[in-house]
C-alpha cells in the first residue's frame, strides 16, 4: 500500500516536472528573439525584456541588499546590461547572464559600504505586516546563497519552481532541493523567533 | 512528496497554511513595476569585435596557408635539386662528385662533350671504373635524360645525398616549428575565447 502511494507521488512528481521542461523551451525562444531585436537596434524590445525580469533582478537583489537600495539598482543594472547586451554570446541565457550582474552589482555593494548600521527601512511607519516582512526578511537574509534567494524568488516575488529555474538557468532539480531546504531552515528559525508569525 | 512540496514548488496540490501566510506577509515586498528610463545617450548595438569571434577560423586558415607553403616549398626544392643534379656532376672544385674529370682532364672531353658521345675510341676506353662515369653522365645529360634517370642518380655523390638529406631536414624541422607556433597561436585563440566567455559571465558595471 505504502509502495503504491510511493510510486504514485513519483509519478506525480515526474508528470510535473514534464511541462517545467517544455515550458521552459517555449519561454526561450522568445527571450533569445527579445535580445537580437534588441541588438539589430531595437530599444523598444529592451522594455520587454526589462518587464519579464525585473522581478528577477528585483529578487535578487532583495535576498542580498536593503530594499531601500533594490529599486534603484534594478534600474541601474538594467541600463548597464543593455549598454553590454553585445557581449552576451548566448542569447537565450539573458537571465542567467543578468542575474549574474545583479549578484555581483551586490557584492559590490558590500564592498563599497564599510561597515554602515543599517537602519529600517521604513522607519517611521506603523505599518505592522511590513515591519513583519521586514523581519521575516532579515531572517531569510542569514540562510545561504543559494537558499535565501531562491526563497526570495519564491515567497516575495511570486515565481513558481519551474520559473525560478528557467530565468536563473539552475537545474529544476537544484531549485527543488534549495526551496524545500530552504524552507526547512526558514521555519526551524522563525520557530525561535517569537510572534514573527 | 506530500502536497505542501507541490504547493512550494509550483503552487498546485493544497495550500500548507503557514506558507501561505509567508507569501502574504513578503508579498508586500514583491516588486512594483516602474517603467524603465533608457536615457538617450545609452547606445545600443553589436559592437562584436571581428578577431574574437572569428579567430579560431583564422587560425586554422593560417595553419592551413602555412602547410601549404610549406608544401610548396618543399616541392619546388625538390625540383630544384632534380634540376641541379647534371650540373652538380660536372661542377668544377667539388672532388666528392667526380673527381676523375678535374684531375685528368681530357683534351676531346673538356672541349666536346659531344665528341664523346659520337667518338666511339673513347667509348672503348671507359672500361676503367672513373672514366665510365663521367662518360655515362655526359650523355646522360646530351643525348636522352629520361631514359638514363637512373643512371644520374647513381651519379650524386654521398656527399650532395646529404646535403640535400640535410636541406630535407631543416625544411621539415621548419614546418614543424611553425605548425606548432600556429597551435599555439590557436590555442591561445580559443583560450581568449574562453576567458571571454566566463569574463561575460561575470561582468560587472
Amino acid at each position: 500500500m505504502y509502495e503504491l502511494e510511493a510510486t504514485a507521488d513519483v509519478l506525480l512528481m515526474t508528470a510535473q516536472a514534464k511541462p517545467s521542461i517544455a515550458e521552459r523551451s517555449v519561454e526561450a525562444v522568445p527571450e533569445a528573439a527579445l535580445v537580437e531585436a534588441v541588438l539589430a537596434g531595437n530599444r523598444d524590445m529592451f522594455g520587454r525584456l526589462y518587464q519579464l525580469y525585473a522581478p528577477l533582478v528585483h529578487g535578487v537583489l532583495l535576498a542580498r541588499l536593503p530594499r531601500s537600495e533594490v529599486e534603484d539598482l534594478v534600474q541601474d543594472i538594467f541600463l548597464h546590461a543593455l549598454r553590454k547586451l553585445h557581449t552576451l554570446r548566448d542569447t537565450r541565457a539573458f537571465g542567467p547572464w543578468i542575474a549574474m550582474i545583479a549578484r555581483n552589482r551586490a557584492n559590490d555593494f558590500h564592498r563599497r559600504s564599510r561597515e554602515t548600521v543599517e537602519l529600517p527601512d521604513d522607519l517611521c511607519s506603523n505599518d505592522s505586516s511590513q515591519i513583519k516582512a521586514e523581519e521575516i526578511l532579515a531572517i531569510i537574509r542569514t540562510l545561504p546563497d543559494a537558499y535565501r534567494e531562491t526563497l526570495v524568488l519564491r515567497l516575495v516575488e511570486g515565481m513558481t519552481g519551474p520559473e525560478i529555474a528557467t530565468r536563473t538557468g539552475l537545474t529544476p532539480a537544484s531549485v527543488r532541493v534549495n526551496l524545500h531546504r530552504g524552507m526547512k531552515l526558514l521555519r526551524s528559525k522563525l520557530g525561535f523567533e517569537e510572534g514573527l508569525l | 512528496m506530500n502536497s505542501d512540496s507541490d504547493y512550494l514548488w509550483d503552487k498546485t496540490g493544497e495550500p500548507d497554511p503557514e506558507t501561505q501566510q509567508l507569501e502574504e506577509i513578503l508579498g508586500t515586498l514583491r516588486y512594483q513595476p516602474r517603467p524603465l528610463e533608457i536615457p538617450a545617450a545609452v547606445q545600443v548595438g553589436r559592437e562584436r569585435n571581428f578577431f574574437r569571434g572569428s579567430a579560431p577560423r583564422l587560425a586554422i586558415a593560417a595553419t592551413i596557408a602555412m602547410l601549404l607553403l610549406g608544401l610548396g616549398l618543399w616541392l619546388g626544392l625538390q625540383r630544384w635539386l632534380r634540376s641541379q643534379s647534371p650540373e652538380i656532376v660536372k661542377t668544377p672544385g667539388t672532388p666528392a662528385v667526380n673527381p676523375v674529370p678535374m684531375l685528368e682532364p681530357s683534351p676531346n672531353q673538356d672541349q666536346s662533350p659531344k665528341l664523346a658521345s659520337d667518338n666511339g675510341s673513347d667509348r672503348k676506353r671507359i672500361g676503367s671504373a672513373p672514366r665510365h662515369r663521367v662518360n655515362q653522365s655526359l650523355l646522360a645529360r646530351d643525348a636522352n635524360r629520361v631514359r638514363h634517370e637512373g643512371n644520374k642518380n647513381q651519379q650524386l655523390t654521398a656527399n650532395k645525398l646529404q646535403e640535400a638529406e640535410a636541406a630535407r631536414d631543416q625544411l621539415i624541422l621548419a614546418l614543424r616549428v611553425a605548425s606548432a607556433k600556429l597551435s599555439f597561436a590557436q590555442k591561445k585563440a580559443q583560450g581568449v575565447n574562453q576567458r571571454d566567455q566566463v569574463h561575460n559571465q561575470h561582468k560587472i558595471g
